[in-house]
């Protein structure tokens, strides 16, 4: 008896009625080898890599990084940036897998200062257009030349609990260090957070000069230094065309004001 | 200018720099239809005589008053809101009678969204 034949478009229709159970899912991937691209759609739209574990199980199930679903990623959520960055360099271009990626977690919590480059992550992906970037202590001017290597990017969020400058961040006359330069300026048209422990200043006194300007809808900050108030003023200056929103949150222990 | 909505979230009974983010966005934004207060809900079980004595009592009417002048000052009033996020209605209700009497008393604020 011949295989029946089931229209693309229905396929389509199937996996996607599907796309939040993942054991129906898994249970499509063992009918057809057709059926394979539809469900891995789903099955790896979001990517965590929340440990080194999770990092070696995926590269002991995908050993050719050209061939693992990673370019279904529409959501990338990396912790591990250590092992991470191991495996980059190791694969010569291992982050690359993930083209496809839109919403970029990024995060740190040894509380250590980094020494680990993020430049592996540089351009991740042509189409990123979320950056959500924690750290318990921010490499501020690191974090900043990955933010200007994504052109596309519309939503940025950068939380920490206290700014540790790495070695380059201080050009030693208080002014800011240069940024590494792009072809494209990033557009800056969604949404920026910034709820930084030790004031907004090391990404927002960079933010404001970049080249092309920002275009943000809602900007929301938290306030800790008597800096953050300017640096609020002349951000909401700085998209008073586009801004729609302003959300504002004081530290309680405050008492600069 | 096209802000439409500020939302300010107290942590702290002290809310002097509520009055600063009202200075930076009010003179130049005459579009706000939207200003919303989302108070700690732990805020509004303190008692009233400890609210009264408390430093930033004098704060809290500054904003009362300063909130009543922009609303009278708009041929469009802005909906002013105020929600304690997890916290009881009757306490905030209580918290805002007695910390925004005059907006209260006029009905210029929603207690909830």
């Amino acid at each position: 008896m011949s295989s029946p034949h089931i229209p693309a478009d229905l396929l389509d229709k199937v996996t996607d009625h599907l796309h939040n159970t993942e054991d129906a899912l898994r249970d499509c991937c063992l009918v057809s080898k057709s059926w394979i691209p539809r469900t891995r759609k789903h099955l790896f739209a979001e990517v965590r890599f929340m440990t080194g574990a999770d990092l070696e199980s995926w590269k002991e199930i995908f050993p050719d990084p050209s061939a693992s679903p990673g370019h279904y990623a529409k959501s990338l959520v990396v912790r591990c940036l250590r092992a991470v960055a191991a495996a980059d360099a190791e694969a010569g271009g291992w982050i690359r897998g993930f083209s496809r990626v839109e919403r970029f977690k990024l995060g740190c919590y040894d509380g250590l200062r980094l020494r680990i480059p993020l430049t592996p992550f540089h351009g991740l992906s042509p189409v990123v257009k979320s950056l959500h970037v924690e750290f318990v202590a921010l490499p501020s001017l690191q974090v900043f030349d990955l933010i200007l290597s994504l052109p596309h990017l519309e939503n940025l969020t950068v939380i920490n609990s206290f700014d540790v400058p790495t070695d380059d961040d201080d050009d030693g006359d208080g002014g800011l260090p240069p940024i590494t330069q792009h072809n494209n300026p990033t557009k800056f048209t969604g949404s920026l957070d910034l709820l930084m422990m030790d004031g907004m200043g090391p990404i927002a006194r960079r933010l404001l000069p970049v080249p092309g300007g920002m275009h943000f809808r809602a900007l929301t900050v938290m306030w800790v230094h008597e800096e953050d108030i300017s640096l609020t003023r002349a951000l909401v200056e700085r998209c008073s065309h586009t801004l729609e929103s302003l959300d504002i949150t004081c530290d309680p222990n405050g008492t600069f004001i | 200018m096209k802000l439409q909505e500020v939302v300010l979230r107290p942590a702290s009974l002290s809310i002097k720099w509520i009055t600063t983010a009202f200075q930076i966005t009010l003179p130049k934004h005459q579009g706000i239809q939207k200003i919303s207060l989302h108070l700690h809900p732990q805020l509004s079980l303190i008692d009233d005589d400890t609210i009264k004595e408390s430093e930033s009592y004098g704060e809290w009417m500054d904003l009362d008053r300063l909130l009543v002048q922009f609303w009278e000052s708009r041929s469009t009033p802005p909906k002013v809101t105020f929600t304690t996020p997890g916290g009881e209605e009757q306490d905030t209700r209580h918290f805002v009678e007695c910390m925004l009497p005059e907006l209260t008393r006029r009905e210029m604020i929603d207690l909830f969204e």
